[in-house]
């Protein structure tokens, strides 16, 4: 829809959020945390559609399984908060990031 | 640098000749498919070998057990075949969410079929040893074969 004009991408992100149940999140002004992007694996991050960003919260396309969550936990070390962003923009931010590795 | 190419990772595993990951390199130009199809075509690697490449490099959290009749029990729950073709298995459902067996790292185009498909549903993606792999791939065929 918003490739369509018919929404513009703040409002997108923002119903998107509402689906998903959490905050959204403002991809222009956050960065990658590197740290948990390699320790947890780049892999786990393009498969679930979710980033670390540097800050604390994890950026998220999808709803967040329960024992994903844990999971990350472990690895984390604290149980992390997700901030709701669209499938289309975490692609790009994606390639971004992976092309300053 | 990460050394994220298979050809490499599998020359550092001495499982490929160092002196031939050069040309495989080339040959990575040249075909359409990918360079693990080629690898297993000309017999210089395993299944097994590419199986145990893709859990070193994905660092996914492995699946420790799973149930048969809960995996016929969701087969329906992608395509038909798509989770043979694929080496995409729907093992276990809890709480409304999904735990997904990988067997291989799905393209691009593969994952977002699963995520379109699923919209909605929380999924966990983890990997498969190899001996599972095979054993929920058998699984599945004998059941789709009896359908």
């Amino acid at each position: 829809m918003v490739d369509m004009g018919l929404l513009h991408e703040p409002v997108a992100r923002w119903i998107w959020a509402e689906s998903l149940g959490m905050p959204p999140c403002e991809l222009l002004e956050a960065q990658l945390n590197q740290e948990f992007y390699l320790k947890v694996g780049p892999s786990f991050w393009w498969l679930h559609r979710m980033l670390p960003i540097l800050g604390g919260p994890v950026a998220t396309a999808t709803p967040p399984h329960l024992q994903m969550t844990a999971w990350l936990e472990s690895k984390m070390g604290y149980v992390p908060a997700f901030v709701a962003e669209l499938p289309r923009q975490a692609r790009p931010f994606v390639r971004q990031t992976r092309r300053g590795i | 640098m990460i050394p994220t190419n298979v050809d490499r990772i599998l020359a550092g595993r001495g499982i490929l000749k160092r002196e031939d990951v050069p040309s495989i390199t080339a040959m990575r130009e040249l075909i359409s498919d990918p360079v693990p199809n080629w690898l297993l075509l000309q017999k210089m690697v395993t299944e097994e070998d590419l199986h145990e490449t893709f859990l070193q490099i994905s660092h996914l959290p492995r699946v420790h057990e799973w149930d048969a009749m809960e995996v016929i029990r969701l087969a329906a729950v992608l395509p038909p075949r798509f989770a043979l073709e694929n080496g995409c298995f729907a093992l276990r459902e809890t709480d409304g969410g999904l735990v997904i067996g990988l067997a291989q790292m799905p393209s691009a185009k593969v994952l977002r079929e699963i995520h379109d498909r699923l919209t909605g549903y929380p999924i966990f993606f983890q990997s498969l040893h190899y001996n599972d792999a095979c054993t929920v791939r058998d699984l599945l065929q004998c059941d789709f074969a009896a359908r």
